[in-house]
């Protein structure tokens, strides 16, 4: 059985035009120990897939699908119980590390805190733990850092923290949706090199949620594309990105700036923009921005078509893009 | 700390000698005989003349000034002219009635403004959200001396719980204490109403905060969540409008004073204006200008218990 589960993921979020899908029929496994990355442009559905997994989807947001953990469907399980699974078993990290940290506690309290939820530690014991986990995310001074506040550390040293107080409880799952966008360069390999160890180190399972494909492509097992809502493309880390089945995933490649690329010529960027999740066409998702388009793609949801060994690519002209 | 602190004993004495000028300008040295004024149109000119001699009028302006400046300094405030006491005493005497009721009705306000307030902001939307919104409202919209004589009419005429008014010394004990209960209540209704509104959506913005998420990432419940991580940092704004509050308490009490006949700081202040008497009135002014001041300088001092990033930057 595998660690996580996600059959048919989707969450609509209602309003005056009728439900918007925001997250369609996402589908995916973790195994005990397997790092996923999750790729796409702003707007793609990857941060929602993330919280809908923790259970922490924006007020009035509706999953529907299941996601089994260890075989336990956690959209029907009631809140309760949830928050015994989050923070213990299932941990994630966030995009911000400058706001996501409370401004009038200290690092040692929010550290400590999950501690004596889910561990039942008492607080001098919380605290010793503490300084374990700031070790753990190689913080220097760990001492000194309880007492602090958030605003006395540097992004860097936040994102430590909510590293820390990720694993806190040993989960079995990490979910880090975009851990370094919002860092400076040289900290973001830092911070990416920390996780990877430690996954290593405590034998997590990871979800690496990013539009960076050269930090998904260094630490993780396997890709989901997505676009629009959508799973477009997925399968094994390193044949996905030698095959880029689907054209999205080519265009997204095609974004990143070549260092071999000549002098003068112009980055190449998909055409168009993501559509509006209310105003997403009939048919492939990804037409009107798509170069080998046909009448065909516009007219019939494309085809999931197997294009070698666990990869997929929902697109009826995957043979074109050999 | 210790400059912040300085900075702002030196607002402090700036504000009170700005005051007491405004106060001595108006009431001394504009046009118009302060001894005709408070002795009425049709005094006779020989007391008009005693008066002018015992209040010092008589003297160049710029010394009775300070004349009386060093007597605040001493604590030494005058003799009022209608009680024939020392207006320390005078003053010291009401408030011992005024400052515990306000501290009473205080406390009632923020019990029952943060309680509705994160219950309201906790339901954002819902039944019990609209609820307090339409309690608050009717709360705000409710002049207090009204809701006073409810008040006296159920809890004293109608069920004799509480006494209907008056105070009775604290030499009385639990009985002065008793005869405080519906004043506070009285006061804190309209209180407790814009504050829990305040509350309300200071919580409601906390509660869009990026932290709050990690929170609930954590495993802690949704009340859990707003306890701990959330009303902390709704506070600011909610500290800023009890500071308003309190410094109105300790002066603006004089309409529930009245209906209560207790006789506390705002009934002084009601009855010295009312005959005239200018020596109280003028300390009064200054004092109260005084207490804003320190009321002020204690919602400064709670900004930083409360945010630590507000202590660095003193």
């Amino acid at each position: 059985m595998a660690l996580l589960a996600v059959d048919k993921l989707a969450v609509h979020m209602p309003s005056h035009h009728g439900p918007i899908p925001l997250v369609r029929e996402v589908s995916f496994s973790i195994e005990k120990g397997e790092t996923l990355g999750i790729v796409g442009e702003s707007g793609c559905g990857k941060t929602m897939t993330a919280l809908a997994l923790m259970g922490l989807l924006p007020d009035g947001a509706i999953p529907s699908g299941e996601i089994r953990f260890e075989g336990e469907n956690l959209l029907a399980q009631p809140e309760d119980r949830l928050c015994k699974l989050r923070g213990n078993r299932l941990a994630m990290i966030f995009q911000e590390p400058m706001s996501a940290l409370n401004p009038v506690h200290t690092i040692g309290s929010q550290i400590a805190e999950s501690l004596i939820l889910h561990r039942g530690l008492y607080p001098a014991d919380a605290e010793a733990e503490a300084i374990r986990l700031l070790e753990l995310v190689r913080m220097p001074e760990p001492k000194a850092r309880l007492a602090q506040y958030p605003h006395q550390l540097s992004g860097g040293q936040r994102q430590r923290v909510m590293i820390a107080i990720a694993l806190a409880c040993r989960p079995d799952i990490l979910i880090a949706d975009e851990p370094t966008t919002a860092l400076d360069v040289t900290v973001q390999a830092q911070i990416l090199d920390l996780i990877n160890d430690l996954v290593d180190e405590l034998g997590m399972a990871l979800v690496l949620i990013s539009h960076d494909l050269g930090i998904v492509g260094d630490i993780t097992d396997r890709v989901l594309v997505m676009y629009a809502g959508k799973v477009v493309e997925a399968g094994p880390t390193v044949p996905l990105f030698n095959r880029r089945a689907h054209p999205y995933t080519r265009g997204l490649f095609g974004a990143l700036p070549d260092p071999g690329r000549a002098r003068g010529s112009r980055l190449y960027a998909i055409p168009g923009t993501v559509p509006d999740p209310w105003l997403v066409p009939g048919g492939c998702a990804f037409a009107d921005r798509c170069p080998l388009v046909e009448q065909a793609c516009r007219e019939a949801v494309p085809p999931n078509v197997e294009v070698g060994p666990d990869h997929r690519a929902l697109c009826r002209r995957t043979d074109m893009m050999s | 700390m210790l400059s912040f602190t300085l900075r702002r004993l030196a607002t402090f004495i700036a504000t009170l000698i700005a005051t007491s000028l405004v106060v001595f300008l108006v009431l001394e040295v504009l046009p118009g005989d302060p001894a005709l004024l408070m002795l009425g149109i049709d005094a006779q000119p020989d007391a008009v003349a005693a008066l002018r001699a015992k209040l010092g009028l008589d003297q160049p302006p710029v010394e009775r000034y300070l004349v009386w400046m060093a007597g605040m300094v001493r604590g030494d405030l005058g003799i009022s002219h209608t009680y024939g006491t020392s207006v320390a005493e005078l003053i010291g005497e009401r408030l011992v009635v005024t400052l515990p009721l306000a501290l009473i009705a205080m406390t009632l306000t923020t019990i029952i403004a943060l309680t509705l307030g994160v219950f309201a902001a906790s339901k954002h939307n819902t039944i019990g959200d609209y609820g307090v919104m339409t309690a608050t409202q009717l709360g705000i919209a409710i002049p207090n001396f009204w809701f006073a004589i409810l008040l006296v009419l159920l809890f004293a005429v109608a069920l004799g719980w509480l006494p209907a008014g008056g105070f009775p010394g604290w030499d009385q004990g639990p009985i002065a204490l008793k005869s405080l209960i519906l004043p506070a209540f009285a006061l804190a209704l309209v209180q407790a109403a814009i504050l829990a509104r305040v509350t309300r959506s200071a919580v409601l913005e906390v509660l869009r905060e990026d932290f709050v998420r990690t929170a609930r990432a954590k495993g802690l419940t949704r009340t859990q969540t707003l306890w701990r991580h959330v009303l902390r940092n709704s506070l600011i704004p909610v500290v800023t409008i009890m500071g308003l509050q309190f410094s109105n308490l300790l002066a603006g009490t004089i309409i529930i004073e009245n209906v209560f006949y207790l006789p506390g700081l705002g009934r002084l202040i009601f009855q010295s204006i009312n005959q005239r008497d200018l020596i109280v009135v003028k300390d009064v002014v200054v004092l109260l200008a005084a207490k804003v001041v320190v009321i002020n300088f204690i919602v400064d001092l709670l900004y930083a218990v409360i945010d630590p990033r507000l202590r660095t930057q003193r």
